[in-house]
């Protein structure tokens, strides 16, 4: 690049130029911004089946979304935006428990703590104790599944299709398929069991 | 007992993998039509399908109880606010140009700035020799930054029209002399029109500046499209290039994009009127095939990333032909500042005749927000012929186009019958299969073949018949005869035995379940597509496609719910021994605050009343719960009117706002 024309004429230039990046970093901004306020809620959910924590899930969210900003920034082209969004999701979580003193799955504490809440004294004895035994009996099915068919069945419930699924965790679809078919039979015997 | 109703699928029974598959929406839309048929003839593969669905709604069910109090909590909305403004402004102060502070020091009073501004001169000029022409910038990023400020410009105005004059140049082999056409053109983007006018000064003209004027204007007449723009359109569209915007970096992205390994620069230049640019400059490795491009440069002015020429080398029979397309002029206006005989009267015969006619969105010309609007009217036109229930239909951005829709249908009737519906939208390629063509022939799980039990003969008792539900619907229609009477031909009542009235009851009630299911995964699917990411980014006449597609949905679910009340309620109301449903018994929260999550509501409890609907024909064997199980299927009956109801209303009055106005609100909380 060289200068050209006066001093007041590359000033200009220049402010032009700063001006017009700067408009698009404001854009970049706000979009990244409506992206977060539609997703975060379904990655959170997701996060926090994975790592089990809050905090750390509201952590990796909001890194998250930030690293897709970063990402943006540099000009990179995202085709889909929710499985990309999920795929750093759930790596940054794999990196997390990777890490020491991780503490227990969410499923078991969200369990109890939802068998706990539903002793309300109030309502029918009996059909609150037939209400309890299906949630125990599907808690306790939650926690027979293997990481990786809960996390394909956590990922289904947020809406992801079968190939969207195979993107974020790096499988194969077949392999997608085979982890909710065990999922679901899994939770559908101990259902029927009773 | 007649089984008349068993599809004659000769044996057939799903794989548990193609059961998973069809609960799942995954399945191509011949096996799902398949699989309907399938499960409204045999109640056992219903069983297995129930099953299947009912630990999929107990998943659910857990994991949203586990999950109620889990949302996103407000302060790490702030947080992460805060954190992006941090990174943004971290990145507006990088980008905040070394030229501008330069620029401001220089302005600075003082002797010393003298000396110091001709010391910085130097070192600069130094090392914008030692750097020339190597800008640290990417020809995806030029082209990227073009497409956006074009979008911009475009959306600027409610019905913005682009006006272009052109000088196109051609140079032939062996030849000394170019040939030099005006072409002017006008694109309303808004009503999807387009025009045209070709004027020529001479055959044969060396006067190439873009501000000369032509020595002798001439309008081409009707019918007539010079050569020179005729060979130019062709070349456009066999490389994938917008043949209405030569000079558009959205067709030379197209282009750019459908080469293997283009060789590429990037050149700085000065325009004629001193302001700066950058040459995208892109070429083709051997074998040329005859009209494809082999060299391209496009010329994008840096002050606003707007494209100002376009030099092209192409391939020809007879050797290598040039062509250089500058523009004169470049304007978007709003389209009532412009006269209406524009679009009525000129010259729209002399488009050429492979795009006659032809209301093109240019590629150029559409920003995200339009491309899904147009998505949003084919989504309206499938609509049209029901197209949108289930059948194996996808849109795909293809360089060529803005938009192609491609499928598999069971028929060459039904193809035919999509293709007509679509046939009111030009701009859209249409690409269907039939089934056969598509050769997807479903392969039978032996397993399942060998473990369950054939298809019942006419007089079979159905499978199921030993279901809690039958037996009820035995004794009631042995009760009250002729219920379900069908009327002869000559309008002589029949009376139906008490075992063919349950069956059609049966298959009645399964079969507006699953309509109700279809109704469901259509709404669905327009939510999923539709509202994420980034929220609702639509033109106000996309939003007006989106919002009747989904009340149609609505309202059709409703109706078919309205129906399937007509019939469960007279038959199997004596089941609740007089006590009528009260509102407790259809109590769930209809508060949500937006219309996408009370559609996925809706379509939640649509889901679940088919699965009881299932569980009521095929799983209760034992008679104590079926009162309870019918009691559910009413309640939930009732929810989903209820719940559409809301869902109409909020869907009738919901705006769309733009995503700064969402954050802006979000803020304020």
């Amino acid at each position: 690049m060289r200068i050209g024309g006066s001093q007041a004429a590359a000033t200009a230039t220049a402010k032009n130029d700063a001006a017009a990046s700067i408009r698009q970093t404001s854009e970049l901004e706000q979009k990244v911004g409506g992206i977060f306020l539609s997703l975060r809620l379904a990655v959170y959910r997701y996060l926090l089946g994975v790592v089990g924590r809050r905090e750390e899930a509201e952590e990796i969210t909001q890194e998250v979304f930030l690293s897709l900003y970063t990402t943006l920034q540099k000009g990179t082209n995202i085709a889909n935006c929710r499985a990309w969004i999920f795929r750093v999701a759930h790596n940054m979580a794999i990196n997390f428990q990777k890490r020491p003193a991780v503490v227990e799955s969410v499923q078991e504490s969200e369990w109890q703590r939802l068998c706990e809440s539903r002793k309300d004294p109030s309502g029918d004895g009996e059909q609150r104790l037939l209400a309890d035994e299906r949630h125990q009996r599907v808690g306790k099915a939650m926690e027979r599944l293997s990481p990786q068919e809960r996390h394909c069945l956590n990922l289904r419930a947020e809406g992801l299709c079968f190939r969207e699924i195979a993107d974020v965790l790096g499988i194969r679809i077949s392999t997608v398929e085979t982890f909710i078919d065990r999922g679901i039979k899994k939770i559908a015997r101990e259902l029927n069991e009773s | 007992m007649s089984h008349k109703q068993i599809p004659p699928d000769g044996g057939w029974h799903p794989s548990d993998r193609e059961l998973l598959l069809y609960v799942n929406g995954e399945l191509r839309a011949k096996q799902s039509r398949k699989f309907q048929t399938h499960l409204r003839g045999c109640w056992a593969c219903a069983l297995r399908h129930d099953r299947m669905a009912g630990a999929i709604t107990a998943f659910m069910r857990g994991r949203e109880s586990a999950l109620i109090e889990c949302d996103f909590p407000e302060p790490a909305d702030c947080k992460f606010e805060v954190k992006l403004s941090q990174l943004a402004d971290k990145t507006r102060k990088a980008q905040r140009s070394s030229w501008v502070r330069l620029a401001e020091w220089l302005r600075a009073p003082g002797f010393a700035k003298l000396a110091a501004t001709a010391a910085v001169v130097a070192i600069i000029t130094f090392i914008g020799f030692r750097l020339s022409s190597v800008p640290s910038v990417s020809a995806r990023e030029i082209l990227n930054r073009a497409e956006l400020a074009e979008s911009s410009r475009l959306q600027a105005h409610v019905s913005p029209v682009l006006h272009e004059r052109l000088r196109v140049t051609r140079r032939l082999p062996g030849r000394q002399a170019a040939e030099s056409v005006a072409w002017e053109s006008w694109h309303d983007a808004h009503n999807k029109r387009f025009s045209q006018k070709i004027d020529t000064s001479s055959a044969e003209d060396r006067q190439l500046s873009p501000e000369s004027p032509p020595r002798k204007k001439e309008t081409r007449k009707t019918g007539e499209v010079h050569s020179v723009v005729d060979e130019l359109t062709t070349i456009l569209e066999s490389n994938h290039m917008d043949p209405r915007r030569p000079l558009s970096a959205s067709g030379f992205s197209a282009w750019h994009s459908s080469l293997r390994e283009p060789a590429e620069g990037i050149d700085e230049a000065r325009l004629s009127d001193g302001r700066r640019a950058l040459n995208i400059l892109t070429s083709v490795a051997e074998p040329f095939s005859t009209d494809s491009i082999v060299k391209a440069a496009l010329l994008v002015r840096e002050q606003d990333w707007h494209p100002v020429e376009l030099h092209l080398q192409v391939s020809l029979p007879d050797g290598l032909h040039d062509y250089e397309v500058s523009e004169t002029q470049f304007e978007v206006v709003a389209l009532h500042t412009l006269s209406p005989s524009i679009f009525e009267t000129l010259l729209q015969p002399a488009v050429p005749p492979t795009l006659a006619a032809t209301p093109v969105i240019p590629d150029a010309m559409i920003a995200e927000s339009r491309i899904v609007s147009l998505e949003l009217a084919v989504q309206q036109h499938l609509h049209s012929v029901k197209a949108c229930l289930g059948e194996e239909i996808d849109f795909v951005r293809t360089p060529a186009g803005p938009l192609e829709v491609r499928g598999i249908v069971e028929n060459s009737e039904r193809r035919d019958e999509i293709l007509r519906a679509l046939a009111v939208l030009p701009e859209v390629k249409a690409r269907f299969q039939t089934s056969a063509e598509a050769d997807t022939a479903v392969t039978p799980s032996a397993s399942y073949q060998n473990s369950l039990p054939e298809p019942g003969l006419p007089g079979d008792q159905p499978a199921g018949a030993d279901s809690a539900l039958y037996k009820y619907l035995l004794r009631h229609f042995v009760q009250k005869p002729g219920l379900l009477a069908e009327q002869k031909n000559q309008g002589e009542p029949i009376m139906l035995s008490a075992g063919l009235q349950a069956l059609k009851f049966s298959n009645k009630m399964v079969s507006l379940s699953q309509a109700a299911y279809a109704e469901a995964w259509a709404l669905r699917r327009l939510v999923e597509r539709y509202t994420q990411p980034g929220g609702l980014n639509l033109t106000p006449d996309g939003w007006a496609i989106l919002q009747t597609l989904i009340r149609d949905h609505v309202e059709q679910l409703s109706k078919i719910i309205q129906q399937c009340e007509g019939l469960a309620v007279p038959v199997l109301s004596p089941l609740l021994e007089g006590r009528q449903l009260s509102s407790h018994d259809a109590n769930r929260e209809t508060d949500w605050q937006t219309w996408p999550s009370g559609s996925m509501r809706l379509f939640e409890t649509t889901i679940e009343a088919d699965r009881l609907i299932n569980s009521l024909i095929e799983e209760s064997r034992s008679e104590e719960r079926l009162p309870e199980t019918v009691r559910s299927l009413l309640s939930t009956l009732v929810q989903i009117q209820r719940e559409a109801r809301t869902v109409a209303t909020q869907v009738s009055q919901a705006k769309v706002e733009p995503i700064p106005a969402r954050i802006a609100g979000k803020n304020s909380k």
